[in-house]
C-alpha cells in the first residue's frame, strides 16, 4: 500500500486525536516498518489495519468508523496534494465516474507498483448513481468515507447507502447507492 | 510527551527521511538508467533508421537505374520497331516494283517470242521441202526453247504474284477445243524433238464450252505436259486425256467434274516424294534439276491454281513406271451460258501428230499490227494455210486500205497501237454500213482481263491473246471464214 496512506493516517491521528495517541499506537502496533513512513515508500496494508485496530482500542471508536473518518479526511488531503484531478470537475458524480478511467491511471503513472481497487460507476439518472467497489484489501469503509468526503468537497447534499458485499472477505467488496438530494 | 518519546519520534522521522532519500536516489538512478536505455534505444533506432534509409536510397537508386535501363531498352525497341516498319514498307514497295517490273518484262518478252515461235513453227513445217532434217530439227529446238522460255516467264511472274497475294482467277466461258488445240500446237514440236509420242484424247461426251479461267487452266496443263516430256525418255509416250468423272462433295451429293489427265511413261516419282514435289522449289531429288532442268516452281503454282479454281491436282506414280497427274475441276466448270454455235463432235477425238485440215483458197485477210516482226510472222503463217494476207501498220492505214479493197473477208487487229488503237479503228469501222458485219479478231499481248471486255464492247467478234497458238488462231479464223 502506498506510503501516502500511512503518512496521512498518522497526520489524521495527530490532528484529530493527539501526537501522544499517534505515538502510542505506533509504539504498540508491532509494525515491521517500525512506523517510519514516507509517502514515497510502499508498505503492507496490514500495518494500516493494525494501526486502525490500535486506534480503535485507544479511542473506543470501532475500526470501520475509523476507516470511514479516515476516508473523509483523506479526500480533503487529495484535493490539496493532487489539485489537478479536480480541474473542471463540476460535482461528485462526475468526479467518481473519472476515478477508475482517469485517476487510477494517473496513480499508476506516479506509482507503478500501486494496485488500486476496482471502482465501477453506473449512472442511473441525474440524481442517482450506483458505485461498485472491489479490492484485495478490506477497505470498503475507507471508500465509503472517501465518497462522503467527495460529496462534502463539492458542497453537495449526498446521501450514501452502503451495502457491504461478501467479496473475498469482510470489507473487500461493497455497493454504494448515491442520491443527490435537494 | 516525554523526551524519550520525542527522541523516538525524531529517530523515526529521520529513518523515514533516509528511507525517502534512498527511494528518491533509487528512483533518480532508475530514471538515469532508463534515460540511458532510452538514449541507446533512440540511437539504435536512429542507426536503424539511417541504415534503412540508406538501404531504401540504394534500392531507389537501383530502381531508378533499372527504370532508366528499361526506358532505354524501350526507346531502342521503339526505334528498332520504327526501322523495321520502314524496312517493311520499303520492302513492300520494292516487292511491288519487282512485280511491276516482272509484269513489264513478261509483256515485253512475249511480243518477240510470239514472232519467234510462229516463224520457227512455220519453218519446222518445211512446206517448201528445202530444209534438211537436221535443219528442221534445229528449228524445232528453237521453237521448243522459245516455248520453254515463255513458260519460265509465266512461272516467275506468277510466283511473284502469288508472293504478293495478287494471284487472281477470272472465270469465263471458254471453248474447250481452244485449250487442247493450243496444247497440241505447243507440244507436238517437242514430241518430235524428243521422239516421245504425244496424244490428246477427248472423251465423246465433252461439252464445247466450259466455264473456267482460260489462262490458268492452260498454264496448269502446259506445266504438267512440259514436266511429262521432260521426264520421259526417248521412245516413251505422253497422253492428255480429257473426260468427265464423278465429283464427290460429301456422301449425299455427287455430280460430274471435268478431268484433265496427263500420263507419261517416264521415270516416275517415288511414293515418299508425292507431296514434296508440290512444294515451291522442290523436285523429287535435288539432282533432278541438274539433269532435267526447271525452276521447281511449276507444280507448286499448278496446285495453288488448281485449288483456286476449286479443283485439285493429284498424282499417281511409282518409280520407273510413269506418272499420272490429274487436274480435277468442279461440276460448275461444266455449267456455261454460251450456246453451242459449232458442231460438237460426238466422236472420241484423238489428236496425234498429223493434223489434216483443208487449206484455205486464197481468201483475203487484212492484218493490222504496228510491230513488223509480228506482222511478218503472222502473215507467213496465214499464207502457209492458203490465205492472202494484206498488211497495215497503223489504224489509219487500215481504214484507208479497207475503203479501197472490198474483198477483205476478215480483219485481224492488234489492240495496242500508237495514235489509233484497235478499239478506235473498230469504232470507225462499225460506224460504216458496209463494214458492220465484217468479222474482226482482236489480238493483244496484254495480260489484262479487262481488255477482252473492251474489245468486245468496241465491236470485236473474237479475241485472242499473244502469243497466239497456231491451231487456235486457225480454228478461230475457220469459224469466221470457210475454207
Amino acid at each position: 500500500m502506498k506510503g501516502i496512506i500511512f503518512t496521512e493516517f498518522i497526520e489524521m491521528v495527530e490532528s484529530r486525536f493527539s501526537v501522544e495517541v499517534a505515538e502510542q499506537i505506533i509504539e504498540t502496533a508491532d509494525l515491521p516498518s517500525g512506523g517510519s513512513y514516507t509517502s514515497l515508500g510502499t508498505y503492507s496494508h496490514h500495518e494500516v489495519l493494525k494501526l486502525v485496530i490500535k486506534l480503535s482500542s485507544v479511542s473506543g471508536v470501532n475500526p470501520a468508523d475509523l476507516q470511514f473518518v479516515f476516508g473523509e479526511y483523506l479526500f480533503g488531503r487529495f484535493n490539496e496534494v493532487h489539485p489537478e484531478f479536480f480541474d473542471g470537475v463540476q460535482g461528485s458524480f462526475e468526479f467518481l465516474s473519472k476515478v477508475q478511467e482517469y485517476i487510477h491511471v494517473e496513480v499508476r503513472k506516479l506509482y507503478p507498483e500501486a494496485n488500486p481497487p476496482t471502482l465501477t460507476c453506473k449512472r442511473i439518472d441525474e440524481r442517482h448513481m450506483e458505485l461498485h467497489y472491489a479490492s484485495h484489501r478490506p477497505f470498503a469503509p475507507l471508500a465509503f468515507g472517501l465518497i462522503k468526503g467527495c460529496g462534502i468537497h463539492f458542497g453537495e447534499n449526498l446521501t450514501i447507502h452502503y451495502e457491504p458485499l461478501p467479496g473475498t472477505g469482510d470489507g473487500t467488496e461493497a455497493r454504494f447507492h448515491l442520491t443527490l438530494e435537494g | 510527551m516525554d523526551d524519550k518519546a520525542w527522541e523516538k519520534r525524531y529517530e523515526r522521522e529521520k529513518a523515514a527521511r533516509l528511507q525517502a532519500e534512498k527511494i528518491a536516489e533509487e528512483k533518480t538512478r532508475e530514471i538515469y538508467y532508463r534515460n540511458l536505455e532510452l538514449k541507446k534505444l533512440a540511437e539504435t533506432l536512429e542507426e536503424q533508421v539511417k541504415e534503412r534509409t540508406a538501404q531504401l536510397e540504394s534500392n531507389n537508386h537501383r530502381l531508378v537505374e533499372s527504370r532508366n535501363t528499361l526506358r532505354t531498352h524501350q526507346y531502342e525497341l521503339q526505334e528498332i520497331n520504327q526501322r523495321l516498319q520502314e524496312k517493311a514498307a520499303e520492302l513492300e514497295k520494292i516487292s511491288h516494283h519487282k512485280s511491276q517490273f516482272l509484269a513489264n518484262v513478261s509483256h515485253e518478252l512475249r511480243t518477240p517470242l510470239n514472232s519467234l515461235m510462229i516463224l520457227a513453227s512455220i519453218l519446222a513445217e518445211n512446206h517448201e521441202g528445202n530444209l534438211t532434217s537436221d535443219q528442221v530439227h534445229s528449228v524445232q529446238i528453237i521453237f521448243n526453247s522459245a516455248n520453254e522460255l515463255l513458260e519460265i516467264i509465266e512461272d516467275i511472274l506468277d510466283m511473284s504474284k502469288a508472293e504478293a497475294g495478287e494471284l487472281s482467277i477470272y472465270q469465263e466461258d471458254i471453248l474447250l477445243g481452244d485449250i487442247w488445240r493450243s496444247l497440241t500446237d505447243q507440244f507436238m514440236p517437242i514430241s518430235k524433238e524428243r521422239e516421245v509420242d504425244f496424244e490428246v484424247i477427248c472423251a465423246p461426251n465433252l461439252p464445247e464450252w466450259i466455264h473456267t479461267d482460260r489462262k490458268r487452266l492452260k498454264q496448269i496443263l502446259k506445266n504438267l505436259l512440259a514436266n511429262a516430256f521432260k521426264f520421259t525418255p526417248k521412245g516413251g509416250s505422253v497422253k492428255l486425256l480429257i473426260h468427265k468423272e464423278t465429283w464427290r462433295v460429301g456422301k449425299d451429293f455427287s455430280s460430274e467434274g471435268l478431268v484433265f489427265q496427263v500420263t507419261d511413261s517416264g521415270i516416275g516419282i517415288p511414293k515418299d516424294k508425292h507431296e514434296s514435289i508440290f512444294h515451291m522449289f522442290k523436285q523429287a531429288d535435288g539432282s533432278t534439276s541438274r539433269k532435267y532442268g526447271g525452276t521447281g516452281l511449276g507444280l507448286s503454282i499448278s496446285r495453288k491454281l488448281a485449288r483456286m479454281l476449286e479443283g485439285d491436282l493429284t498424282l499417281e506414280s511409282k518409280k520407273s513406271q510413269g506418272s499420272t497427274f490429274s487436274l480435277i475441276l468442279p461440276p460448275l466448270t461444266l455449267v456455261t451460258t454460251e450456246k453451242s454455235i459449232r458442231n460438237v463432235n460426238s466422236e472420241f477425238i484423238i489428236v496425234s501428230e498429223e493434223d489434216i485440215t483443208e487449206p484455205f483458197t486464197g481468201q483475203e485477210v487484212l492484218l493490222v499490227d504496228d510491230d513488223l516482226r509480228n506482222s511478218f510472222a503472222l502473215s507467213r503463217l496465214l499464207e502457209s494455210y492458203g490465205l492472202k494476207v494484206h498488211l497495215a501498220e497503223s489504224g489509219q492505214q487500215a481504214l484507208d486500205f479497207l475503203e479501197e479493197n472490198k474483198r477483205i473477208e476478215l480483219l485481224i487487229l492488234d489492240m495496242m497501237m500508237p495514235v489509233m488503237d484497235g478499239c478506235e479503228v473498230l469504232k470507225h469501222l462499225r460506224g460504216k454500213v458496209e463494214f458492220r458485219l465484217m468479222p474482226v479478231i482482236m489480238l493483244t499481248a496484254s495480260m489484262l482481263k479487262d481488255d477482252e471486255l473492251l474489245c468486245r464492247a468496241a465491236g470485236a467478234d473474237d479475241y485472242l491473246q499473244k502469243p497466239v497458238e497456231i491451231r487456235v488462231l486457225m480454228d478461230h479464223i475457220r469459224s469466221w471464214i470457210s475454207a
